[in-house]
């Protein structure tokens, strides 16, 4: 019998070696440096430095490309707090009170709570991911097609329910990008599909250069049209660690943040945008003076900081038990499995339990690299946002183009980039959102594929989503979402939800 | 996004909503996926569709594609009545240089080279704010070049040309 501990010692054995503690610090590292930029996300950095990846152990890129994504949430708390602009997606609302507290002289208590709290959540969150992972994978193994048919509507209207804006245009990028997601040779039947005698669109779309054009080219250009005027808090950064009270205020938030963050991080469509905001309006909800969000309330900077990081790490569990990415971030690192040949899903834990485990210690190692980096050295990365835009998005774009191009050596690919920004620009500006295009595009080839092998199997019997039972089950749930998100009522709710 | 709310509808008549369209945003949003639809459906008009039993190539594009041209065509007749929004300024110069950078680059690369490949890129995007300095964008350009040059090929060993052959 395999205990939990000789898994994460297993885990812990593998990672502490000098290559994968090195990979670890330098993912993190990245992370933050990527989360305290404005500008540039978690997609944009993982997708360019996905060829990177080629040469190294699996273990080790999976180590390196999760440490960027959740030193992201680390690092973007520093923006917000002292620049009053977003360093991430996620750290929209630490703006509000963080900035305030900045101001009053309070920077520094306000961004040693963001990274404590955020400590915290990623220990939590590593337990959670070696809790259920295993039951949850145990679970998957009954699952066929019709069970993986299923799950996947489940997730694609999980995404819809929580998607920012409007539910019908949400639904329309999903179909837009499911039928992207058609392109290239017909699985069953070989036939070619809108590939117009391209050959670099037999094989499909490239997942890199439409992320890359969707979510890093067009948000460049929107930062250079809005423009960019970052206001410093000119004072010092005195006193780092904040006081008692302080503490006492706080560790409420962060236990709520962590649990309301590991929640959401594990559905799809949720992450750590969403969690940051749902933890926000938890906390102004339960305080006894909601007045004092938006004037410098620390519990506003400690909840929504700890769920963000708590949503990035638990959006690990569906992709590692399940192989079904539940974000644009977890689709990335599915394609990093799959160039390193290994296949995302129950059969990780079974085959590869070092790679699982080892992704889960290296999580708690990345965090306690985390605190280090963000709280001593946050001077660095301070001075690092002097650095002007104009100078900067060159160098991003370089990455992007040199990125894309060493995937396959494929110029075609670096004119697809091109035009899924142009893409991505014109989704911007009429207000649709470019993730549940991007999940509709990642899970489109998957579900097409259970879809017609389920109707083989059933011998073309439709009903077969219905007669077993976890299928059935699955679709009963995606019905009750779907009715939460058409009734009037509920929708009112979830639309005030959002407003904050 | 604010949505419509019942209480906003207008009662004071439909001839000036006609002319006017309430939610433009969601307007042009709406004509894009019924654009793309009507394309998808077209370009797979060859493809057999076959039953819902027996599914061919053509089942689920035509699928989609229906459904995305009637999710258009409801967004944007809702637009016309309800909600509100306007377009915001569409700004063209980053537009222009980024992607004109990236397409330079996707030209030179296989044939000059990864050093002048990214010179021109970093030069050429540079130029997409105005707040563009002449000699600065040529010293990063430089840098950049140098940089990725050590980087990828000399460290991490990709197949890339330096120099022109």
């Amino acid at each position: 019998m395999i205990t939990i501990f000789d898994s994460l010692a297993l885990g812990f054995s593998s990672v502490l070696v000098p290559a994968n503690l090195l990979f670890c610090l330098v993912g993190t590292l990245i992370g933050t440096l990527i989360g305290v930029l404005p500008g540039l996300g978690p997609v944009a950095t993982i997708a360019m430095l996905l060829p990177i990846t080629f040469g190294l152990t699996p273990l080790s890129a999976l180590i390196m490309l999760a440490g960027i994504y959740y030193g992201a949430q680390y690092g973007g708390s520093t923006t917000s707090v002292l620049v009053n602009l977003p360093g991430e997606a996620s750290s929209v609302v630490t703006c509000l009170d963080g900035h305030r507290m900045a101001q009053q002289g309070r920077a520094g208590a306000a961004l040693a709570i963001a990274a404590l709290g955020s400590f915290f959540a990623g220990c939590v969150s590593t337990f959670l991911i070696a809790l259920f992972g295993p039951t949850l994978a145990a679970f998957s193994q009954k699952f066929a097609s019709p069970e993986y048919f299923s799950l996947m509507v489940l997730g694609l209207i999980s995404a819809i329910v929580l998607a920012h804006g409007s539910v019908i245009k949400a639904v329309a990028m999903i179909l837009l990008g499911l039928l992207m997601g058609l392109i290239g040779l017909d699985v069953s039947t070989g036939v070619a599909r809108y590939t117009f005698g391209i050959p670099e669109l037999t094989d499909g779309l490239g997942f890199v250069p439409i992320a890359m054009g969707v979510f890093g080219l067009s948000e460049m250009i929107l930062n250079l049209e809005r423009g960019q005027n970052r206001q410093f808090i000119s004072t010092k950064i005195r006193g780092l660690w904040p006081t008692r009270k302080d503490f006492k205020d706080s560790w409420a938030a962060v236990v709520r943040g962590t649990f309301l963050g590991s929640i959401l991080g594990v559905l799809p469509g949720g992450g750590a945008v969403l969690s940051s905001f749902a933890s926000y309006t938890l906390e102004k909800r339960l305080a006894k003076d909601p007045s004092r969000f938006g004037q410098g309330a620390i519990e506003g900077v400690a909840g929504p900081e700890s769920a963000n990081n708590a949503a990035s790490q638990t959006s690990f569990i569906p992709l590692l038990t399940l192989g079904l990415p539940s974000n644009a971030v977890m689709a990335l690192m599915m394609g990093a499995m799959i160039i390193q040949g290994i296949s995302p899903g129950p059969g990780v834990m079974q085959e590869r339990p070092e790679l699982f485990w080892g992704m889960v210690a290296s999580m708690w190692i990345g965090n306690l690299m985390l605190v280090i980096i963000n709280l001593p050295l946050i001077g660095l990365w301070v001075s690092l946002l002097r650095v002007p835009y104009r100078l900067l998005f060159p160098a991003i774009l370089v990455f992007c183009c040199i990125g894309v191009y060493t995937l396959n050596n494929s110029t075609t690919e670096v004119v697809i980039m091109v035009i899924f920004g142009l893409l991505g620009y014109l989704f911007a500006k009429t207000g649709c959102e470019g993730a549940p295009f991007l999940l509709g595009f990642i899970l489109g080839p998957l579900m097409e594929e259970n879809l017609r092998r389920a109707m083989v199997i059933s011998r073309g019997d439709p009903m077969v989503f219905l007669t077993r039972p976890i299928s059935a089950v699955l679709l009963l749930f995606s019905a009750i979402l779907l009715f939460i998100v058409i009734f009037p009522a509920i929708r009112r709710k979830r639309e005030e939800a959002f407003q904050e | 996004m604010v949505q419509g709310s019942p209480g906003r509808r207008d009662q004071t008549g439909i001839s000036q909503q006609m002319i006017s369209i309430r939610d433009k945003k969601d307007f042009l949003a709406g004509l894009i996926f019924v654009g793309s639809g009507v394309l998808g459906w077209v370009l797979g008009l060859d493809l057999t569709s076959g039953t819902i039993t027996r599914m061919g190539p053509g089942y689920l594009p035509k699928f989609l594609s229906s459904g995305l041209i009637l999710l258009g065509l409801f967004i944007s007749l809702k637009a016309i009545r309800f909600g509100e929004s306007s377009l915001e300024r569409w700004t063209f110069r980053p537009m222009f240089f980024i992607f004109g950078g990236i397409l330079a680059f996707a030209f030179l690369i296989s044939r000059f080279g990864l050093a002048l490949s990214v010179l021109v890129v970093t030069v050429l995007s540079a130029f997409g704010t105005p707040e563009v300095r002449w000699k600065e964008s040529l010293i990063m350009g430089v840098f950049m070049a140098g940089l990725s040059a050590l980087l990828f090929i000399y460290f991490l060993g990709l197949p890339i040309q330096v120099w022109p052959l």
